[in-house]
């Protein structure tokens, strides 16, 4: 071997010679024959013996040829912003300017497709630097397959391309292999600063799925960083017709369609659009932004029957499974807190593995299932124990809305079962193990979905459950003592999204449980010390949890001088940061209706009066209402109040009334309570 | 020990569609690559050639349950049942816990980890439901040899070699790495059932053949019954090794038994009946202080020293253009501190983080700062050699430190190792020393990230390791100004500024620098609303947030309706954003340090101008709280306005001195801490008049 130094040398763009005692030398390979490896590298050709080397990378650029000074590139894009790139003075908010966002679909006649998207960007500031040169493309492992065009940056006028060194093609659930299939091709293009223009192009091939995966597709038309142009084409063969949806786009759009070449190409195209600007609780990004979607057109019915009869083949019981069913007593809550419990849950969604279950007995015999697998397994266990069980696919609120005109299995996201039992229909959706059979995740509430069963109706929708079923009631009784320190009780009741994140208790040892009690405590006081608490039935998915507590606080009450006690209400707080602003561009969103409501009584201590009680409060709007009333009844003091969000959104016309409402509720919550000697 | 069958030596291709060819090479000329069995391949399709490959052979596992598994299954059961009435109630039990390292003569080495253990809890259920075991091609190979649940219905299911899978994981944007995993997913684990498995590494190709540096953990979050190390040598190496946190009874198991078998000597440290670790808010790292076991066959750390140095100082030469750069970029600085300023943000602001790790020499080594210049991103290391390499040009030494942030255990600094997460820069000045860390973006000179504060370090240029200081309270710092003014109708007006120091300021800065200019005002209004509901904004401005060699300020206005609260004739007035609240004493008791990130101070500054008609009913008395790892004071005092006819002034500063403090001085601390939060609920309290 003649390189004796353990270094690493070389240039952005060369091959990489990974030698066995760590070594990594830059250059070009440039022959590999009878156990020897050449290297031209800057200081001339060394040799190394192949039994010394771990590995070769054999690094390519992914450049265009000819293309190499920022004069000869041909893109009308980025030479658009070489003669007048943009001031970041015009785009305060953002952190890099899309000149170009290009999408493409195109559809064969074999039903194979690509998407193909070719981007040209301006960093604006710093934080635009990272967004704006790091690139990550999702492809499904076996069905599809992506590559990179091209990707380079303009730096000072000097070209610099992507090579293999910053590439990574890899798998994004490696952590779940039972659904190890969504790969990623990620990127990051070299050279990039403030006032640097990156482009590139890459593609993912996909090979058809027929119904199971077929050729759909969403667009959205505003994104976090402004756009100059902003344009989606699908190409699809003459003859196959496509269904189309488009929503927000705004006045000005270009939309066109037009044939050549036995193809039909449509296109959107919108100029100039501005970034999105997050506000609080706002709706989810699909939910607001511009979009186009599109699909091969096609039925409903047909897709349900195909659906169904796939479904059916995986839905087979084994001997195991059946003994289980019976063992469970044939009680669909049993069932479901069984399934729920047992059946580890796989947080990889349907698009990123499959739209048909995977074998009832194989869930069965992994005890693993993602959102699709486990209510499956549910609906297979119920049909086998004699239920009216339907399955069905659904669409969370995390997604974009529902589109009845698009008919595809893509557009759903999770699994769930309508289970009949007389006249009354319920959806069950046995996902996580927190959940009671009762608590439909408020993300699949007022959501619409596939009914899977031949015969029946086809498209279905989902109910939002009442505010009582989303809600937490606090019961308490307070001693105040006469120096001004608390001994107080309290017991709460919970449902819902509330009940599900308490029941996520049920994994702590008992000294963590005693330890997160503790700390509830302490931010209601920092003086507060835990007396007591009961909390059960976490683990028992067939009960409400009880929960209660005893705890005292030391100099809770404010004193001023020797005359005066001042104290609120323990732990009553209804803060209201996320109405500040006065006015909305979106509505605000919630995925379920809420409710809060508490009773409390506080025993006053001998020798003080009432010197101030806050009045009541009744206020009311659109989404929801609150209520607070204090009374004295001899030495107590009673207090009620209820928070209730009737509504899970608001619109921006409706936001004042809302904002008032929570301000008004924050402000009595603010108020005191004071006695005197 | 056990021997694993290897494959024929052949290459391995992996093209870029993915597919991967096993092939003698016969030549690679031009563009074409000739394999021995005749194919030809497009030197544009390949990717990569891996010569030193040896893969595993499959374990010859059955799937079906032998009579020995029942038998050992009614066994665990046992041993579980019993095991478990110790420590009842818990989320799982371990019954083994097993590491054995083998050094072999050749440099060459293994490790090896058995386990049981027993589902008692969903959450475990899911941390042992998935076996995955790390590997890098032409170095390592990995697999998993064991992986049987026993089922307490007295059902067996035997590992499934036919499932067990090879992936190469992605991870976050700004990183890029070439290792992969051999994963399994255990079948049919359910709450009750006994997992047992058997994982294994094997080193075939280290890169150095002295580098050996077994580690071991002692104690974890579920009780262990059995918990063993084992580190076998040939009998011509010494092991050194370090025992450490074997406290109390455990003092006698510290030192290992040994045994000597054939040519091999064997140094073996067991534990047993080992409680839980019980998580606490702002606990120090497990590191601190479960027993743990660390070894070399280096007795000082001259080879590793010298094997870095040598990288380094390769490294950091500068060449023509790094070198012309760096004389334009401290061309105007007319001190030392300036020019150091000069490239400590530049080397913030312009190279971008990134991490390309591809082998041992990017890995440890870094890329050559000329390189890492050229392509304007880089890591940590990448970052810290390029410092030097212009602080060379700049006429300034310094040196990369190699360090452990304190999000990590302590270092293990008696047993030499290469286990570094993060490296940093110690420059020298006339009379002075910085510690300097130009991975962050925006660290005003002389501050640097508090995750570095307090650690030790390996000095590599000067060969030595050394503990990175922790600043001072001040260099840590938020000061928050409030002038206020309360109207007669119980209004107020506020302008709050912000003039946070050191890592705080740095914390700040990345925040709101990376929220659109719209979103800041939102957040600032909802802010506002927090403080008192009904506010309205009425400006927000944010002073040298991109100018890294400022200091950074923020400004704020805000009026509030009704902030003055009537209770009868008395209006009560809160302190804004005051109130302070401390998580990490909201225990009784503590068995764990508290650990900060570094030392912290926190001002209050507020002066009120209150209408004539408010008189002073109530104000805060003037307090002073100290313990031995802070310190708080605070007060308030009514004054005469000329203008307004009174006003109130309050101010307090929290001090805390120490980055961590001991389990022993949790009970005065808490009680510090506590203390200072319930002073800072106190309000003020005004007698209106007519």
């Amino acid at each position: 071997m003649i390189l004796a130094l353990l270094l690493l040398v070389g240039t952005a763009r060369a091959d990489v010679v990974f030698l066995n005692k760590g070594d990594e030398v830059s250059g070009t390979v440039e022959r590999i024959a009878d156990g020897k490896l050449i290297l031209k590298g800057k200081g001339g050709p060394q040799v190394y013996d192949t039994k010394d080397v771990q590995k070769v990378k054999l690094v390519r650029e992914w450049d265009i040829e000819g293309e190499d000074s920022p004069g000869r590139i041909k893109s009308q894009a980025v030479q658009k912003l070489l003669k007048a790139p943009p001031k970041p003075e015009q785009y305060p908010d953002d952190g890099y300017y899309i000149q170009l966002l290009d999408r493409t679909y195109t559809l064969n006649k074999d039903r194979r497709w690509s998407r193909r998207t070719h981007t040209v960007r301006y960093i604006l500031r710093e934080r635009g630097k990272d967004a704006g040169a790091n690139v990550r493309v999702s492809y499904l492992g076996g069905a599809e397959s992506a590559k990179v065009d091209f990707a380079r940056s303009v730096t000072s006028g000097t070209v610099s391309w992507l090579d293999d060194t910053s590439m990574q093609d890899a798998s994004e659930n490696y952590r779940y292999p039972l659904y190890d299939r969504l790969r990623s091709l990620k990127y990051s293009v070299p050279n990039v600063n403030v006032g640097s223009i990156v482009e590139f192009s890459h593609a993912v091939e996909v090979s058809s799925g027929g119904r199971a995966r077929p050729f759909f597709g969403e667009s959205y038309f505003q994104m976090s960083e402004p756009m100059g142009v902003c344009r989606l084409r699908v190409i699809v063969p003459k003859g196959v017709k496509l269904a189309v949806q488009a929503d927000g786009l705004p006045a000005g759009a270009v939309v066109k369609k037009s044939e050549s070449d036995g193809t039909v190409t449509y296109l959107w195209e919108v100029s100039n659009v501005r970034s999105l600007r997050r506000e609080d609780s706002m709706p989810p990004f699909a939910r607001v932004v511009p979009r186009v979607a599109f699909a091969v057109q096609d039925d409903w019915k047909a897709i349900q029957a195909e659906l169904a009869a796939a479904a059916e083949a995986n839905r087979a019981l084994s001997p195991e499974m059946k003994a289980k069913v019976a063992e469970l007593g044939k009680d669909p809550e049993a069932v479901y807190a069984w399934v729920a419990r047992e059946i580890k849950q796989v947080p990889v969604e349907m698009e990123d593995f499959s739209y048909v279950p995977r074998p009832a007995q194989e869930i069965f015999r992994t005890k693993a299932g993602n959102s699709l697998d486990k209510p499956f397994l549910y609906y297979a266990m119920l049909r086998e124990a004699g239920f009216d069980a339907s399955f069905v696919y659904l669409k969370d609120k995390d997604k974009s809305p529902f589109l009845r005109r698009l008919p595809s299995v893509r557009q759903f996201s999770t699994g769930a079962v309508l289970l009949r039992t007389g006249t009354a229909e319920r959806f069950i959706a046995p996902l996580s193990d927190v959940r009671r059979v009762s608590e439909l995740p408020g993300d699949l509430q007022g959501t619409w979905g596939l009914l899977l069963r031949k015969g029946d109706r086809v498209l279905v929708q989902t109910p939002v459950l009442g505010e009582s079923r989303e809600s937490q009631q606090e019961s308490v009784e307070i001693e105040l003592k006469p120096d001004g320190s608390i001994e107080t009780r309290e017991s709460v009741s919970f449902s819902g999204r509330r009940q599900a994140g308490l029941r996520g208790l049920k994994d702590l040892k008992p000294e963590e449980l005693r330890k997160w009690v503790e700390q509830v405590v302490y931010e209601v006081h920092p003086n507060a010390k835990l007396r007591s608490y009961r909390v059960e039935n976490l683990e028992d998915l067939g009960k409400d949890i009880v929960f209660s507590l005893e705890y005292g606080v030391e100099d809770y009450a404010l004193k001023a001088g020797d005359k005066f006690l001042a104290f609120r209400v323990p732990g009553l707080k209804y803060p209201a940061g996320d109405v500040g602003k006065p006015e909305r561009e979106h509505p605000m969103f919630w995925m379920e209706r809420d409710k809060q409501a508490d009773s409390v009584s506080i025993r006053l201590p001998k020798g003080y009066k009432l010197y101030h009680l806050p009045k009541g409060l009744s206020l009311k709007s659109k989404a929801g209402s609150y209520r607070a009333s204090y009374t004295e009844e001899g030495d107590t003091i009673r207090f009620e109040d209820s928070f209730v969000r009737e509504a899970t959104e608001v619109l921006p016309a409706d936001y004042a009334e809302y904002k008032a409402q929570r301000e008004g509720a924050a402000r009595f919550a603010d108020e005191w309570i004071v006695l005197t000697r | 020990m056990l021997l694993l069958p290897l494959t024929a030596s052949a290459e391995t291709l992996k093209l870029r569609s993915k597919a991967e060819v096993n092939a003698v090479i016969a030549g690679l000329e031009g563009g074409r690559i000739l394999l021995q069995d005749g194919r030809k391949l497009p030197r544009a399709e390949v990717e990569e050639i891996v010569f030193a490959q040896k893969e595993a052979a499959k374990p010859a596992s059955a799937v079906v349950a032998s009579p020995e598994d029942k038998a050992r299954s009614a066994e665990l059961f046992k041993e579980a049942a019993e095991f478990g009435e110790l420590y009842p109630d818990m989320d799982g039990l371990i019954l083994q816990d097993h590491g054995e390292f083998v050094l072999r003569e050749d440099g060459t080495w293994l490790y090896r980890s058995r386990f049981i253990g027993q589902v008692l809890k969903d959450d475990v259920k899911r941390q042992w439901g998935t076996l995955m075991e790390y590997f890098e091609d032409g170095r390592s190979r990995a697999q998993i040899l064991k992986a049987t649940v026993y089922l307490p219905d007295g059902r067996v299911l035997p590992l499934d070699p036919d499932r067990v899978s090879v992936t190469r994981p992605q991870s976050g944007d700004l990183f890029f790495t070439s290792y992969r995993f051999v994963n399994y997913s255990v079948p049919g684990l359910e709450k009750g059932a006994i997992i047992e498995t058997v994982t294994e590494r094997e080193e075939y190709n280290p890169f150095r053949k002295d580098f050996f540096f077994p580690a071991f953990y002692f104690q974890g979050y579920q009780p262990i019954k059995s918990t063993r190390l084992s580190i076998t040598v040939p009998k011509s190496v010494r092991l050194e090794y370090a025992a450490k946190h074997f406290d109390g009874k455990l003092s006698k198991a510290a030192s290992p038994s040994a045994s000597e078998a054939g040519g091999d000597a064997t140094y073996a440290w067991e534990l047993r009946d080992m409680p839980p670790i019980i998580p606490e808010p702002e606990m120090n790292q497990p590191g601190d202080f479960v027993p743990r076991v660390a070894a070399s066959v280096f007795k000082g750390w001259g080879p590793i020293l010298s094997w870095l140095r040598k990288m380094y100082e390769e490294r950091t030469a500068p060449g023509p253009a790094l070198t012309r750069f760096t004389q334009d970029l401290v061309k105007d600085a007319k001190t030392d501190d300036e020019k150091v300023a000069a490239i400590y943000h530049y080397l913030q602001k312009r190279i971008r983080y990134i991490a390309v790790k591809m082998g041992v020499a990017s890995g440890w080594g870094g890329y050559d700062a000329n390189l890492t210049f050229e392509r304007q991103y880089g890591c940590c290391i990448d970052k810290a050699l390029l410092f030097t390499a212009m602080l060379k040009v700049a006429g300034i030494e310094s040196t990369p430190l190699l360090v452990d942030t304190n999000y990590a255990a302590d270092h293990e600094w008696d047993i030499p190792d290469i286990a570094f997460q993060h490296a940093i820069n110690l420059v020298k000045l006339p009379g002075r020393r910085l510690v300097l860390d130009s991975t962050g973006y925006d660290y005003r000179y002389p501050y640097f990230a508090d995750m570095d504060h307090g650690v030790g370090s390996l000095n590599v240029f000067d060969g030595k390791v050394e503990s990175v200081p922790v600043p001072a309270p001040a260099d840590n710092s938020s000061t928050n100004i409030f002038n206020m003014r309360v109207l007669d109708n119980g209004n107020a007006f506020v302008n709050y500024a912000a003039k946070p120091t050191g890592p705080r300021e740095a914390a700040q800065r990345g925040y709101y620098k990376r929220i659109k200019d719209a979103e800041l005002k939102k957040m600032f209004q909802g802010r506002a609303n927090r403080v008192s509901a009904g506010a309205e904004l009425l400006l927000y401005k944010l002073y040298d947030l991109d100018d890294v060699s400022k200091p950074f300020t923020l400004e704020l206005e805000y009026q509030m309706p009704g902030y003055a609260i009537r209770a009868g004739d008395l209006r009560i007035v809160k302190l804004p954003e005051f109130v302070q609240s401390f998580d990490e004493v909201s225990l009784e008791k503590r068995a764990y340090d508290i650990e900060y990130r570094s030392s912290f101070e926190r001002r209050y500054s507020y002066v009120i101008d209150i209408p004539k008609r408010y008189e002073v009913a109530f104000l805060p008395e003037k307090v002073k709280f100290k313990d031995k790892h802070g310190a708080f004071e605070a007060g308030c005092r009514a004054e005469d306005n000329p203008a307004s006819g009174r006003k109130v002034v309050c101010g307090a500063v929290l001090q805390v001195t120490s980055r961590v403090i001991p389990a022993a001085d949790y009970p005065e601390y808490r009680s510090f801490l506590r203390r200072v939060s319930r002073y800072t609920e106190n309000q003020l309290f005004f007698r209106e008049t007519p």
